[in-house]
């Protein structure tokens, strides 16, 4: 499977376990345009933190590789990583190539 | 009459009477008086006398014969049910120790000498009042051991008043300050000590029932281990009559099942520190976890939330470790409470609140909740550091039945929905097969539950 598939499901399944505590129920039906956190999206603070642990867990489980989603790096970005499903794929992706070639 | 001497007198009623119970002995307050005598003359022997010595041993009459005979000689005696050589000689020389004496689970006894110099300005000025004390060990947070020094007389003193004679078990050992007040109650009013052969649900249960205890201390993880291991039903319990915990807070859904449970015995509430000895308290009722404090035995205060307290039962002091103490003499225990006129009730430690983006909250709250979900045999809550709220509840489960992460997590999120609120539900998950709690019986430390959450993941 295509890298980037892969985390984009790990991020969207990693949502699904999270759906009993949302106030609203969460359309993924725009896919990787779907808005997290921020303007318009669907995660409060605490569902941004559930989500990052169990994305950590996941991509540790499945792809073998340990990674720290909020960083610095995270927190300095021009346009935040957790701004859209993609956007956050895509930031996921960097952290595990700078990972694989450390 | 100095009380040692009154509690030797006491003895001396009741020769025929059984004082400890093991598997495979039974030894009266005839027997022990002679252990006493025995004891004395050994330590006579090997210069035990005006002089600080690390006594190695748990419940049994040798170690109980020694500690009494040790006090009669002035010493000052400190305690350790922990045999390995490092911890002996660690809390040796921690204690200033001179002297050694182990007595081995045979009851065979054997003296060693050790040539640390006794420095410490509350241990001499104890020598120089020729006053007998012990010390008691608690872990530091740091990890390193503490060593804290009491008057003998402050814990046998409050025992005189005679009190109800009773068959009772302490959960709580030998060199744990609430095991050796249990013991001191039994002694002075002429009870009967029930030593079962290990601390497990299933060994307490039996002694429990052979032997008719009436009265049971422990803290709420081996409560709850009772409950979880079935004891309660496969054994008679019909006996007991009192039940009291501590050491730990007790969580409020525990209380109501074991009252449902056992609905002739009562619940009591012991609440104490190493420092301040066990204190003056009451529970309201068997159902609830607020207490009284008697206040003609001791001064109580809240500062910030927090208890402090000043009573006769308190330590000396610490050996080489600056004192505690305010400076009108209150210790602070670190315990937060509430207050509800005269009643007061136990959150925990100061230490262990988690702080999640400001809101705050004590694991035994959280813990209270989530031992009610269907299939969780035991549940453990910490802190965790996170980059986004400071602080976020992290827990491990100990489940029933084999369950993946996820089914469990979306299950534990589901069923925390409308029970906790957001920042305490638990975000950080571990499902584990080990142990959460020690072999004492105690949840087990924020620290290593910490760096478990960190390291063991099991994925499913």
């Amino acid at each position: 499977m295509n890298k980037n598939k892969m985390i984009s499901e790990i991020i969207q399944s990693a949502i699904q376990t999270q759906i009993p505590l949302l106030p609203e129920p969460i359309d993924l039906s725009q896919g990787e345009a779907t808005q997290l956190f921020g303007e318009g999206g669907v995660l409060d603070s605490m569902g941004l933190v559930t989500l990052v642990l169990t994305i950590e867990e996941m991509i540790e489980d499945e792809m073998g590789v340990a990674i720290t989603i909020v960083s610095e790096k995270a927190m300095s970005a021009r346009r935040s990583p957790f701004a859209t499903i993609g956007s956050l794929v895509e930031f996921i992706d960097s952290l595990i190539q700078e990972k694989q070639h450390a | 009459m100095t009380s040692l001497e009154t509690l030797f007198s006491r003895f001396e009623a009741a020769k025929e009477k059984i004082a400890i119970v093991t598997t495979n002995n039974e030894t009266t307050y005839g027997q022990l008086l002679s252990e006493v005598e025995k004891a004395d003359w050994l330590l006579r022997h090997n210069g035990c006398a005006r002089t600080t010595v690390l006594l190695v041993g748990d419940y049994a009459a040798p170690t109980i014969a020694f500690l009494l005979a040790l006090w009669r000689l002035g010493n000052i005696v400190a305690l350790s049910c922990a045999t390995q050589d490092a911890l002996i000689d660690e809390r040796a020389e921690l204690a200033q120790a001179t002297r050694v004496i182990k007595i081995n689970e045979d009851n065979q006894v054997e003296f060693f000498s050790r040539d640390h110099k006794i420095s410490d300005p509350i241990l001499s000025d104890l020598y120089r009042r020729q006053e007998a004390g012990f010390v008691i060990f608690s872990s530091g947070s740091t990890g390193k051991p503490k060593a804290s020094i009491h008057s003998a007389s402050a814990m046998l003193d409050k025992h005189i008043l005679p009190k109800r004679c009773l068959t009772s078990i302490s959960f709580l050992l030998f060199d744990h300050i609430g095991g050796l007040n249990t013991m001191f109650y039994i002694l002075f009013n002429v009870g009967k000590l029930v030593i079962p052969t290990s601390r497990s649900p299933q060994r307490v249960a039996q002694a429990i029932e052979k032997y008719r205890v009436e009265t049971i201390t422990a803290s709420p993880t081996f409560l709850n281990l009772l409950v979880m291991s079935d004891a309660l039903t496969l054994y008679d319990f019909k006996s007991l009559q009192v039940i009291n915990y501590g050491t730990e807070p007790m969580p409020e859904s525990l209380l109501k099942t074991l009252t449902q449970k056992l609905p002739w015995a009562r619940f009591l509430q012991a609440y104490g520190l190493t420092e301040t000895g066990v204190l003056p308290v009451r529970s309201v009722s068997s159902s609830s976890t607020w207490l009284t404090f008697d206040k003609s035995q001791c001064d109580i205060r809240i500062v910030d939330g927090l208890l402090e307290v000043k009573v006769k039962t308190s330590m000396l002091g610490y050996i080489n470790v600056p004192s505690p103490f305010t400076q009108d003499g209150y210790l602070k225990t670190g315990d937060a409470v509430l207050q509800e006129g005269d009643c007061y009730r136990v959150l925990g430690r100061h230490s262990d609140l988690i702080n999640v983006g400001g809101e705050k909250v004590y694991p035994g709250e959280i813990e209270n909740v989530l031992r009610d979900m269907p299939g969780v045999v035991e549940v453990a809550v910490t802190a965790l550091e996170n980059p986004i709220m400071g602080q976020v509840v992290g827990a491990a489960f100990k489940l029933h039945v084999d369950e993946s992460l996820t089914s469990f997590r979306q299950r534990l999120y589901k069923f925390c929905h409308q029970k906790l609120q957001s920042s305490h539900i638990p975000r950080k998950i571990l499902i584990t097969d080990a142990m959460l709690h020690t072999t004492r019986a105690k949840k087990i430390g924020a620290n290593t539950l910490r760096s478990r959450l960190i390291e063991e993941r099991r994925t499913a």
